[in-house]
């Protein structure tokens, strides 16, 4: 078999070119698939390891207040193993140079405790008990406003402005993704501090408003929450809730979750591509080499030996592919899994190759090998020698479907030349033209999520959170104190809103859900359907979105009962008003009077919506700062610019890695079409130069055929790339937060460049090629 | 009859060094307005490298080729690929259609490229094939896609028509129904016509007979008349 492997390594050199493209594919391939896959495991793995060493808590829940005495009941609760009580309070972060507060939490923990032993010390010492004025601080956080330990820090607590000494910097598993409140991380800062000093500044002495419980791992989580949320209800329980909705847990596993589908989506579209490029250029092969191979069995190689002669050719290719691609996508995951880190603060960031990995893409890539070489091996098997040595008969044409319609006749001798071709063989074409368009598809995956929060930045935040500043208060007041705040400094108007979280019961069904009400004539809220259109609140009853009403498998004119969390119980039966196909998960809204009349109370409200004179907004901000009542102030505004600083980079770096992939993809079909197109037509485009084209105009006859295809892909791809971000979507969980599925008209050009870019790079490239093509030889061949 | 190409000490060599080929070795040759030649020689002979030469699709080494007024020898591409278009007919032995084009398209491809050309109808009737305007080649026989070719070749009325092995791959009685379309083209249009072969029988029907030999020419002679293709027998 000497003989065969210098002719297969002769092949594999003459068309190099080839080869080496359909090796990057399938390397990219491989490489989406480690890297994805590889990211996803050494996350996932760092969040495991993370949570079973430092104890992250099984349930959580918060209370209004209630006396240290009340532990005991809780702790008795039938699964649960340990609970830590403790205070959580709202507080406004003052740092130098800063003109507003950033807003964070306080924590009480008690030194010497196993809530304290569950915080990962990563500079500095822990609390000293005998001093009231020392924080833990939260890494992440010191990080961005430069803090060390040592350094002094102004925090408003409860109206309270205190002056704390930084001693240590921490992580804490419950703050891996440092957000509350709003959508997005913002610089969250949380602080730690003893609970003798947070008590003195919120007056809850003897008292806590936080618990987090362990569970037995055969607890029935549903059953203790119900347990807790009865003990707690006369303390203004607001419901426990699990693992799955704490918040920063939550973010950490949606992203998981999405980088696990894409670590299937990508690479199968990679390899499908790679199989597809490698049947097209195998399959050529042999039929130009019908005759070497048909001399080769009139000399006595068998039908096996020739085979496995097809069935090298592929190998290396993926061999070489999973070489690259396991290189490549070793370096990638490690990209990645930093760029992760950056939002998601783990302690230890574990390794997530293995052995596995690699074993599957080397599965993958013998399965897309032998898929794409197994039509040229069965040719070559049926190949009878004496069939082989004829000439082969002229390509059959017939009038296809364009040519019908008169395209051919417009066209042109040269266009009709396009067409006929196209037509003549419309898998190949269809097929190409799907290879092209999973370039763009790929490139517009990639910026969906840019797009999608681009869409919910710029649609949802600036048309449904209209306000320029969003005060939440620690409890509800009287709506009447909104005089109060009209009254403040820089504020032009003020609008209530009550957010009460309920569980609404339809039969046997329930869900969780805050239910949140403002005015009707309100300017600063709007609920947004599907297409971002205002829905009006119903003058009674309560609008839910469509998800919760299907959940709980009710329609409009039905009636839900409303189960208060925030302390009561009470429960309350609400008419179904209206649906609203919002893309926020499960929530319901109502008209404020509405709620109060059917709550059989004053109305309230627990955040108050501002517009603000831009020019008193720094006093406004110092002034809320100290006032007692205020959680939290947020600003729609300011949501963008954090999102923004905080994932440039990540983006950036993503941006990067999809257009090299979908590049690899572009070129790598392209060049593959235009390289079988040129073996197959260089005898007519020599003859059209003998008759007297130029090499401009013949040059139009290949590169209109792939500019056909080029065009066509495009929109194919636009289509392609939103299916695969709506499948992605299908991945996330509905009920959380879902982004929509968006592409802006940007993206799509930012793809189209992409395509284009490639495809023609590529064609000058073979232009360059067809130009050197000798016409005396070209016309000789035969075929 | 004047001269409508001539070429003096006409030289092309493949590769340089010890392993040079010499297919031509200083070649003179004339091709006269109308009439029809023969060129003989066995493989290897240098005929078809000749024809390459005089119909623009290769450059000499050395030696000059003259057509009217052009000199082919220092011509560039742009130049050469102007002569083939508005000069030039081609006829090769495997037709060279283009597969995706009818019979008529195949003609009316080269239509487009000059102003003073024949309707492609006009075209195939001369080559009796007026019936199978809107066939591809894969439709038709050897012999008619030989016979669009030669359609093709002088649908624009070129001033030189060059047919390499243009019955090579034909059986007799296909092969004879092109050669006298070729000779009807000869005679209706006046086109001077070289034809190559390897058939010595197809010397009968030229006016005037060259033979190659080792990248020269060996002999040459007048017909002192003509004979019908129809009669050839081979």
């Amino acid at each position: 078999m000497r003989a065969l492997s210098t002719k297969l390594r002769r092949d594999l050199w003459r068309m190099r070119g080839q080869v080496i493209t359909i090796t990057l594919i399938l390397a990219s391939g491989i490489a989406a698939y480690v890297c994805l896959s590889g990211a996803h495991r050494a996350l996932a793995r760092s969040r495991d390891a993370y949570y079973a060493q430092y104890a992250f808590p099984d349930v959580f829940v918060h209370l209004e207040r209630a006396p240290d005495a009340v532990a005991s009941r809780l702790r008795e609760i039938d699964g649960v193993t340990s609970l830590e009580t403790r205070l959580v309070e709202g507080a406004s972060f003052r740092l130098a140079g800063e003109e507003r507060a950033q807003p964070g939490r306080a924590i009480s923990i008690e030194p010497g405790s196993r809530a304290e032993a569950n915080l990962v010390l990563r500079a500095g010492r822990l609390l000293d008990p005998a001093r009231d004025d020392e924080v833990l601080l939260l890494e992440s956080f010191a990080r961005g406003a430069n803090l060390a330990p040592g350094d002094e820090l102004d925090v408003v607590i409860a109206g309270h402005e205190l002056d704390l000494r930084v001693v240590g910097l921490v992580l804490s598993p419950e703050w891996v993704f440092p957000m509350e409140g709003g959508m997005m991380p913002g610089d969250f800062g949380v602080v730690w501090m003893t609970r003798d000093a947070l008590a003195s500044a919120t007056g809850k002495h003897g008292a806590f408003d936080s618990v987090t419980f362990r569970l037995t791992p055969s607890a029935d989580r549903r059953e203790v929450i119900e347990a807790i949320d009865r003990e707690l209800a006369r303390w203004g329980g607001g419901g426990a809730f699990g693992r799955d909705k704490q918040v920063s847990n939550r973010a950490v596993s949606n992203e998981l979750d999405q980088l696990e589908s894409m670590a299937t989506k990508i690479p199968a579209v990679f390899l499908l591509v790679a199989m597809f490029l490698l049947n097209v250029v195998l399959s050529r092969i042999v039929h130009l080499q019908r005759e070497q191979l048909a001399v080769l069995r009139a000399l006595g190689y068998t039908r096996g030996a020739l085979a496995r002669h097809v069935l090298a050719f592929a190998s290396v290719i993926t061999v070489g592919g999973v070489v690259v691609g396991l290189g490549l996508g070793r370096w990638f995951a490690g990209a990645i899994t930093k760029l992760y880190a950056t939002f998601f603060h783990f302690p230890v960031l574990e390794a997530g190759l293995d052995a596995t990995i690699v074993g599957v893409s080397v599965l993958v890539a013998i399965v897309a090998a032998i898929g794409g070489a197994m039509t040229a091996a069965w040719r070559v098997v049926r190949l009878a020698p004496a069939e082989a040595m004829r000439a082969p008969a002229p390509a059959r044409y017939r009038r296809g479907l364009l040519s019908r319609l008169g395209l051919a006749r417009v066209a042109g001798p040269m266009g009709r030349m396009i067409v006929r071709d196209l037509e003549r063989r419309p898998v190949l074409t269809g097929l190409s033209v799907a290879g092209i368009a999973f370039a763009g598809g790929i490139v517009v995956l990639g910026r969906f999520s840019v797009d999608a929060m681009d869409h919910l930045m710029d649609v949802v935040l600036a048309r449904a959170l209209r306000e320029d500043a969003a005060v939440t208060l620690a409890r509800p007041v009287p709506r009447a104190e909104l005089a109060w705040f009209r009254h403040a400094p820089g504020v032009l108007a003020a609008e209530p809103v009550h957010m009460v979280p309920v569980r609404l019961h339809a039969r046997a069904r329930s869900r969780d859900v805050p239910l949140t009400a403002w005015p009707r004539d309100a300017e600063m809220r709007q609920v947004l359907d599907g297409r971002s259109r205002p829905r009006p609140l119903p003058p009674e009853g309560v609008m839910l979105t469509a998800l919760l009403g299907e959940r709980l498998g009710v329609g409009v004119g039905d009636t839900v009962v409303a189960e208060r969390l925030d302390g009561s119980h009470a429960r309350i039966p609400l008419t179904v008003a209206a649906l609203v196909d919002e893309r926020m998960g499960l929530n319901a809204y109502m008209d404020l009077d509405a709620l109060a009349d059917a709550l059989d109370e004053e109305p309230r409200m627990s955040t108050v919506l501002l517009r603000v004179d831009r020019a008193e907004r720094d006093r406004l901000h110092g002034y809320l700062a100290t006032v007692p009542g205020v959680m939290m102030v947020m600003e729609p505004r300011g949501i963008r610019e954090a999102f923004d600083a905080q994932s440039g980079q990540f983006m950036l770096v993503w941006t990067l890695i999809v257009v090299v992939f979908g590049s690899v993809i572009a070129v790598g079909v392209v060049f593959n079409t235009a390289r079988v197109m040129l073996s197959e037509r260089s005898r007519d485009l020599a003859t059209l130069r003998v008759l007297g084209f130029t090499r401009d105009e013949v040059a139009i006859v290949l590169l209109g055929q792939l500019a056909v295809q080029v065009v066509l892909a495009l929109p194919i791809g636009m289509l392609f790339g939103w299916l695969m971000a709506a499948s992605l979507m299908q991945s996330a969980d509905p009920e959380q937060f879902r982004f929509p599925v968006i592409t802006s008209p940007a993206t799509f050009a930012f793809a189209s460049l992409v395509v284009l870019g490639s495809a023609i790079a590529t064609a000058v490239v073979v232009r360059r090629r067809l130009d050197r093509t000798d016409i005396v030889s070209a016309l000789k061949a035969r075929d | 009859m004047p001269a409508v190409l001539e070429a003096r000490g006409l030289t092309k060599v493949y590769g340089s060094g010890p392993t040079a080929v010499h297919a031509l070795a200083g070649v003179d040759f004339t091709l006269d307005a109308g009439e029809l030649l023969v060129l003989l020689g066995p493989s290897g002979s240098g005929k078809s490298t000749l024809l390459n030469l005089v119909g623009g699709l290769d450059t000499a080494t050395a030696g000059t080729i003259r057509y009217r007024d052009h000199d082919l020898a220092r011509a560039d591409d742009d130049d050469l690929t102007r002569y083939r278009r508005e000069h030039v007919g081609f006829v090769f032995q495997f037709y060279n259609l283009i597969p995706s084009l009818t019979a008529r398209e195949n003609v009316a491809l080269v239509v487009d490229l000059v102003d003073d050309a024949m309707r492609p109808e006009d075209a195939l009737a001369m080559v009796g094939l007026g019936d199978r305007l809107d066939h591809f080649p894969s439709q038709l026989s050897g012999g008619e896609q030989q016979r669009v070719a030669i359609a093709r070749a002088i649908a624009k009325r070129p001033d030189l028509l060059l047919c390499d092995e243009p019955t090579g791959a034909l059986d007799g009685k296909t092969g004879r129904l092109v050669l006298e379309a070729l000779a009807t083209v000869n005679v209706e249009l006046g086109t001077a016509t070289a034809l190559i072969t390897h058939n010595a029988v197809i010397a009968a029907m030229a006016d005037r007979v060259v033979t190659m030999k080792d990248g020269g020419i060996a002999s040459e002679h007048r017909n002192p008349h003509r004979v019908s293709p129809s009669t050839l027998d081979w």
